[in-house]
C-alpha cells in the first residue's frame, strides 16, 4: 500500500559522522528517498526551514547539543516534520522520553537497512494527520497501548505483553480507528515474507482474547465481512 | 525438642538482653535492699549500746552521788528499767561487742566493763515491773534484758562490783524482707519489663538498619536510611549510608565505562552494517552480516548485564499467559517451531516487566540453542509462581548447574562461540530476576533434557 507520491519525499538525517550520512544518504536513494545530510542542530534547524523536509532521521549525541532537547524545542515551535530518533541510547528509558518529547518513532543503531526503510514509508504513510499520532500512550477503550515498552496497560497498573506481530497489528489498526483496513494493510512489513490469511486470524483473534481481560475490552476489533478488519473506538494519544 | 525451640527463642540479642538486664537488675536490687538493712541493724545497736551505756552511767552516777538512796530505790524497784541482779543467775544469749565498746569508753579507766543479754523474765519477773512498764506504754513490744557488769577500781557506794539488769525494748527483728519471693517477684517483673523496654528501644535501631540493608542489597537505588535518633546511632546510620552511597558510585561509573565503551563502538558497528550493503556477493554479505550481529548481541548484553542494577522499569500486574504467549509467538515467528506452550494457570504477578520479560527471554534462546526446544509452563505453589522452561537436549553435569550461572562459563566446556551465545546469557537472566525478588534455578529433568524456572514470590 505505498502510496504513488512516497518516493522523492525528503529525508534529513542529522548526525555527526559523515561517513553515517554518506551511507545513509545512499542507501535511502536507492530505496527512492530524496536526502539532505545535517553534521549538527545548527544545520538541521536551516535545513528545516530552507527545504520541505518529511522526515527526519536525527541522532541525539551532536557536537552542539543534544537531541532530545531539540526534539522537544522543535515541537514546542510548532514544529510538525516527522522525527525519527536514530541513537545508539538503547535504554527502554531513552525510547521512552523520546517518544515523550514528540519523536515519531525510535530506532537503536546499528539497524537492519531494511527495517529503517520499512519504519519510514509506514511513518509516511500516516503523515497526514501525524499531529494527533503522537505521544508516549495511545488510549483507546479500556486499554492504553504503551508505545515506547510495546505492551498493553490496563487498569489499576495491569500490563499485558504482546508478540512482536500483534504489537504491529494493534497500532496499525490504532493509525485508523473506525475505518476498515484490508489485511495486506495490517502487515505492510511482512509483506515480503510468507504470509498466510490463517495466521492473520490467528493472531487477531489472540489480539481479541488479550483485549478482553479488561473490562469493555471485547467487541474492539471488529471483522469486515471480504475486507479486513477495523477498531471500533476512538484512539487517543497521550 | 523442647531444649532446641527454647535455645532458638534464646537465639535473638532481644532475648538475652532482656534476660540479663532482668537478672542483673533483680540481684543489684536484692543486693543493695541486703546491704540497707544490715546497715539499719547496725545503727541499731549502736543505739542500744548508747542506751544501755547511758543507762549505766546515770546509775553509777547516782550511786556515787547519793549511794544509799539509790540503792534503796534500786532494791524497791521505783527506778524504771533498771534494777540490781542480786544472788540469781542469768543465763547468757548474746553478747555485743558494740556494748562492751561503748561501755569501756565510757567507764575506762577507772571500771571494768563486761556485758550480755539474759532471759527477759530476769527482768521481767520483778513484781512491779509489769506495772511500770505498761505505765510507760512499753507493754507491747518485745523487751531485752541486759546484764552490766561493772568492776571498780575505786569502790563506788562501798562496793567494788556492781551487777545491773537493764530492761529495754528489743531491736526489731533482722528484716528478711530482701529474700523474701513474693519481693523478690515484683522486683523480678519491674526489671524485666523495664529490660523489655529497654531491648525494644535499642533494638529499633538495629532493625532500622537491618531494613536499610535488606532494601540496599535488593535495589542499588534504596534510599538512604535516615540518620536519626541518638548520636552514636546517628553516627552508625550515616557510615551505613556513606558506604551505601560509596558502592553506588562505584557500580554506576563501572556502568558509565561500559556504556561509553558501547556507545563508541556503536557508530563503527553501523557504518559496518550499512557497508555491508554494497558487498554484492550474497553468501558472503549474510556471513559478515552474522558476525556484526554476533558482535552487537556481545555488546548490548554486556550493558544490561551492567545495568541490571538499575530499576528503569516500574512494578506492574503482569498477566502471565500474555507473557508466555508472546515470548512462544515470537521464536515461532522467528523460524523457531519447536517451541510449546504448556500449562498455563491463568494468574498474575507483581513484577517488573520489563526485567521479567528479558529473563524470559534469555532463559528460551538457551533452551532453543542448546536443548533445541523449548516448552513454557507456569505452575504455583503455596508461596511461589513458578514460570519454566524445559527442553530435551543433554541437560547439564550436576556439578556445572551452579557454576553456569558465571559470566562466560559455558556447559559445553568450550568458550567456542559455534551456538551463537554470548555466554552471559544466564548471568543476565538471573540479575534481571533479581530486580523483581525472582530466582533462576537449572535442574535436569528426570526424564531427559533440563529445566529453567523463574520463581517469583507471591504477595
Amino acid at each position: 500500500m505505498t502510496p504513488p507520491d512516497q518516493s522523492n519525499q525528503l529525508v534529513l538525517i542529522v548526525d555527526d559522522d559523515d561517513d553515517i550520512r554518506d551511507l545513509l544518504s545512499a542507501q535511502l536513494g536507492r530505496a527512492g528517498f530524496a536526502t539532505i545530510g545535517a553534521a549538527s542542530l545548527d544545520e538541521a534547524r536551516s535545513a528545516l526551514d530552507c527545504h520541505p523536509v518529511r522526515v527526519m532521521l536525527l541522532d541525539l549525541s551532536l557536537a552542539d547539543g543534544d537531541g532530545m532537547a531539540f526534539c522537544r524545542d522543535l515541537r514546542a515551535e510548532g514544529y510538525s516534520v516527522t522525527i525519527m530518533m536514530l541513537t545508539a541510547r538503547d535504554r527502554a528509558a531513552d525510547r521512552v522520553e523520546g517518544l515523550e518529547g514528540g519523536a515519531d518513532d525510535y530506532l537503536t543503531k546499528p539497524f537492519e537497512p531494511r527495517e529503517l526503510i520499512a519504519r519510514i514509508r509506514n511513518l509516511l504513510r500516516r503523515g497526514q494527520h501525524r499531529d494527533e499520532l503522537t505521544g508516549r500512550f495511545a488510549s483507546f477503550g479500556p486499554w492504553r497501548l504503551d508505545l515506547a515498552r510495546r505492551r498493553l496497560s490496563g487498569p489499576d497498573e495491569r500490563v499485558v505483553i504482546l508478540s512482536t506481530t500483534e504489537f504491529a497489528i494493534l497500532r496499525r489498526l490504532l493509525e485508523s480507528p473506525r475505518l476498515e483496513l484490508g489485511r495486506e494493510e495490517l502487515l505492510p512489513e511482512r509483506k515480503e515474507t510468507v504470509w498466510f490469511d490463517r495466521s492473520l486470524d490467528n493472531r487477531i483473534a489472540r489480539l481479541r482474547a488479550k483485549l478482553a481481560r479488561a473490562e469493555g475490552g471485547d467487541g474492539l476489533i471488529v471483522t469486515v465481512r471480504n475486507k479486513g478488519f477495523l477498531l471500533a473506538c476512538d484512539v487517543t494519544y497521550v | 525438642m523442647k531444649l532446641r525451640s527454647f535455645w532458638a527463642r534464646f537465639d535473638s540479642l532481644a532475648t538475652r538482653m532482656t534476660l540479663f538486664l532482668a537478672l542483673g537488675a533483680t540481684l543489684a536490687a536484692i543486693t543493695s535492699l541486703t546491704l540497707a538493712e544490715r546497715y539499719r541493724q547496725n545503727q541499731m545497736r549502736l543505739y542500744r549500746a548508747e542506751r544501755i551505756t547511758q543507762s549505766a552511767r546515770g546509775l553509777v552516777g547516782l550511786l556515787t552521788v547519793a549511794p544509799q538512796r539509790t540503792r534503796a530505790e534500786l532494791a524497791g524497784n521505783r527506778v524504771q528499767g533498771a534494777h540490781l541482779l542480786e544472788n540469781s543467775r542469768a543465763p547468757v544469749r548474746e553478747s555485743d561487742p558494740a556494748v562492751s565498746a561503748a561501755l569501756s569508753r565510757a567507764f575506762a579507766p577507772d571500771v571494768r566493763a563486761g556485758a550480755f543479754s539474759t532471759d527477759p523474765q530476769v527482768c521481767l519477773a520483778r513484781p512491779v515491773t509489769t506495772f511500770a512498764r505498761r505505765a510507760a506504754g512499753y507493754l507491747g513490744a518485745d523487751t531485752e534484758c541486759w546484764i552490766v557488769t561493772l568492776t571498780f577500781a575505786r569502790p563506788v557506794g562501798g562496793e567494788s562490783e556492781l551487777v545491773l539488769a537493764l530492761d529495754l525494748a528489743a531491736l526489731p527483728r533482722p528484716a528478711t524482707l530482701g529474700l523474701s519471693p513474693g519481693f523478690i517477684l515484683i522486683v523480678a517483673a519491674a526489671s524485666l519489663v523495664l529490660s523489655f523496654l529497654v531491648a525494644q528501644v535499642t533494638l529499633g535501631f538495629m532493625r532500622r538498619l537491618t531494613k536499610a540493608a535488606q532494601a540496599f542489597a535488593n535495589d542499588i537505588e534504596a534510599p538512604p536510611v535516615a540518620e536519626t535518633g541518638p548520636r552514636d546511632v546517628r553516627t552508625t546510620f550515616a557510615a551505613f549510608n556513606h558506604m551505601q552511597q560509596r558502592i553506588r558510585d562505584a557500580v554506576r561509573d563501572r556502568t558509565q565505562i561500559l556504556a561509553a565503551i558501547t556507545h563508541d563502538l556503536q557508530t563503527p558497528l553501523t557504518r559496518l552494517r550499512l557497508r555491508l550493503e554494497l558487498v554484492p556477493e550474497e553468501g558472503l554479505r549474510n556471513r559478515l552480516v552474522a558476525d556484526i550481529a554476533a558482535m552487537q548481541r556481545l555488546v548490548t548484553e554486556g550493558l544490561v548485564l551492567a545495568r541490571s542494577g538499575e530499576a528503569s522499569d516500574d512494578w506492574a500486574l503482569v498477566d502471565v499467559e500474555s507473557l508466555l504467549a508472546s515470548v512462544v509467538e515470537d521464536a515461532a515467528d522467528a523460524g523457531q517451531p519447536s517451541i510449546t506452550l504448556g500449562r498455563v494457570e491463568p494468574l498474575e504477578i507483581r513484577v517488573k516487566p520489563e526485567a521479567l520479560q528479558r529473563c524470559l527471554q534469555n532463559l528460551v534462546d538457551n533452551a532453543l540453542r542448546y536443548g533445541g526446544s523449548a516448552r513454557l509452563d507456569c505452575t504455583t505453589t503455596a508461596d511461589e509462581v513458578q514460570i519454566a522452561v524445559s527442553d530435551n537436549g543433554p541437560g547439564i553435569p550436576e556439578h556445572l548447574l551452579g557454576d553456569v550461572f558465571k559470566p562466560f562459563v559455558r556447559a559445553e566446556g568450550s568458550r567456542s562461540r559455534q551456538t551463537g551465545g554470548t555466554g552471559i546469557g544466564l548471568t543476565i537472566a538471573r540479575a534481571q530476576a533479581e530486580t523483581f525478588g525472582g530466582r533462576v534455578q537449572l535442574a535436569n529433568r528426570p526424564d531427559g533434557g533440563l529445566v529453567a524456572t523463574i520463581a517469583v514470590p507471591r504477595r
